[in-house]
């Protein structure tokens, strides 16, 4: 019995010590962490939100949502929040995004043009630009181009579908003067069905090789559960549970982090800013 | 309609048949993922029990693939030990990074157990150290691991004169948090000049899909290394032993022992390392 006592407190001790060693660990990379100053904070969120602001000629649908990452990689537990901007003037769109947390930032540039549009399907061009940077360590840039797709299908069931030649750059400081740049040239993909079930409430189910602000090599898998609930002919509230793999292809898949959001949002009609 | 559904279970077979001896019902949890294997690094004894020699040589191999009806691959290897026999240039120790078993069954690990016999019977090599890699995870793997394969831990360290050697268990292409944070902070600690071994490579040159795919993950990695004199990252999974200069340290792929094509060829590295003037010399066979 006392060699049993004994054994649990030393693993508890072990483990306490764990945590602190871990705790300290990440306090000393938080004094290297890029502070996020609030210049930079508010010039990014006029980039997003100007457009709302003035009466234009396109549709609008402004986000914003909270969200908590919970990770087994190298992320820690963490809480971020996330702005976007989605602006229509068909066939053309433009999506402008950023997302703050303690380590890093993330802005997200996203034009497409739909060139065609059938009674059950319509397909686009697509392109995306990436940016974050990482603690003091690195700088992303990500670039994909790619075709997306919206299929109609029976019974309310609508498929998006984007596929895209992905190049991602990464900077990573120490090495910058040997190596300016590190090129992995790659490709991404989205797969996603929504139904709506009654008038107000769709859920969605999302495989992807990639997330809003979160682009890891192909071929790391998300698997996405959302809901979007419509409350009014303006505001629609959505939350998002979202679970990254490792490495699926090879089978040795281990789960990063899981990742839970809520959001809000707000659609403006053309020729009609924010009342 | 029968015949839809025949075909459609025939389509489905015929995709998950081949993945079937690697697990395929832990496709989404494989049991004892990164993080409980690896938290803390284990400290073991250096090979060499006295003094450490000036100069000597290291047999590098990774990517083994021991299974029924997989590696066939001994002559290249076996013939060049041979060719060693009577002189001075026999390696001193040998390092296997990851992919030892094919499928991670017992069996598999037992074929491995009687190459290191092999090695250390006939040709004095006596320490052959290992590292997990994907395919010594399937169908629980990790047991026989830790049962079969020196030192029985994946993620450890030891100390020659003027090099320390680290080895890192990335068997789920992933470090995981604990064993990421404890390598950090130990190569901060550690003045020596550094032997990093891991299975993933970390980019070695814009590998397509083969490389640790968590680009913060590999940020956080490669600036360690940078930062904290690695001489050298050795790795392996790809199979095609290419190697990329990243300034402060280079990142060499050890070619696969078994060779895509042929199952046969037997590619092995041998790693010259020079205590007394802290170099290393690093060349595929």
């Amino acid at each position: 019995m006392r060699a049993l006592l004994f054994g649990a407190k030393h693993k508890i001790r072990v483990e306490t010590v764990l945590a602190k060693k871990r705790m300290l660990f990440w306090r000393k990379m938080k004094n290297t962490d890029r502070k996020i100053d609030i210049k930079t904070m508010l010039f990014f969120l006029f980039f997003c939100f100007a457009p709302a602001l003035f009466s234009l000629p396109f549709d609008q649908k402004i986000t914003t949502s909270l969200g908590s990452i919970d990770g087994q990689s190298y992320t820690r537990p963490h809480f971020y929040l996330s702005f976007s901007d989605m602006l229509a003037y068909e066939p053309f769109s433009l999506y402008l995004g950023i997302e703050f947390s303690r380590d890093q930032w993330h802005l997200n540039v996203e034009p497409g043009w739909t060139f065609l549009k059938l009674k059950y399907a319509d397909f686009g061009l697509r392109l995306l630009y990436h940016y974050t940077s990482f603690l003091k360590i690195a700088q992303e840039h990500d670039v994909f181009y790619g075709m997306e797709s919206h299929i109609r299908l029976p019974k309310d069931i609508s498929l998006y579908l984007d596929l895209s030649f992905m190049q991602k750059y990464t900077v990573i400081t120490s090495i910058k003067e040997s190596v300016p740049f590190l090129l992995n040239n790659g490709m991404a993909f989205s797969l996603r069905f929504e139904k709506a079930f009654f008038e107000n409430l769709s859920p969605y189910f999302i495989i992807a090789s990639y997330d809003r602000f979160y682009y890891p090599l192909f071929f790391f898998p998300s698997y996405i559960l959302g809901f979007n609930f419509k409350a009014d002919k303006n505001w629609t509230a959505f939350s998002e549970l979202s679970v990254h793999y490792t490495d699926q292809f090879t089978l040795t898949a281990t789960i990063t982090s899981v990742n839970f959001q809520l959001g809000l949002t707000y659609s403006i009609p053309k020729n009609k800013g924010v009342e | 309609m029968k015949t839809k559904y025949v075909f459609f279970y025939a389509l489905l077979a015929i995709c998950f048949f081949p993945s079937c001896r690697y697990g395929l019902h832990e496709f989404f949890d494989r049991s004892l993922s990164v993080n409980e294997r690896s938290k803390t690094i284990t400290e073991i004894p250096s090979p060499f029990e006295d003094t450490v020699p000036n100069k000597y040589s290291v047999l590098m191999l990774s990517d083994l693939h021991f299974g029924p009806g997989k590696t066939q691959a001994k002559k290249k290897l076996f013939d060049y030990l041979e060719s060693l026999k009577e002189t001075d240039s026999m390696p001193s120790f040998a390092l296997v990074l990851g992919d030892i078993a094919d499928t991670g069954c017992k069996e598999d690990y037992a074929e491995y157990a009687s190459f290191v016999t092999k090695l250390q019977s006939e040709f004095g090599i006596e320490k052959v150290y290992g590292i997990t890699g994907n395919h010594d995870l399937y169908n629980k793997g990790w047991n026989e691991f830790t049962k079969k394969v020196y030192p029985y831990v994946s993620y450890y360290r030891f100390e020659t004169e003027t090099f320390s050697w680290y080895f890192l268990d990335s068997g789920n292409g992933t470090l995981g948090q604990s064993q990421l944070q404890n390598f950090i902070s130990k190569l901060k600690k550690d003045s020596k000049k550094k032997f990093v071994f891991i299975h993933y490579p970390l980019y070695r040159d814009n590998i397509f899909y083969f490389s640790l795919c968590d680009p913060r993950e590999r940020a956080m990695l490669i600036d360690a290394c940078a930062k904290n004199n690695v001489g050298a990252v050795f790795s392996g999974h790809d199979h095609y032993g290419s190697s990329f200069d990243y300034g402060p340290f280079v990142e060499y792929g050890v070619y696969s022992y078994v060779n895509n094509r042929n199952w046969q060829d037997g590619s092995f590295g041998i790693l010259s390392v020079d205590e007394e003037n802290a170099r290393f010399n690093y060349t595929q066979y």
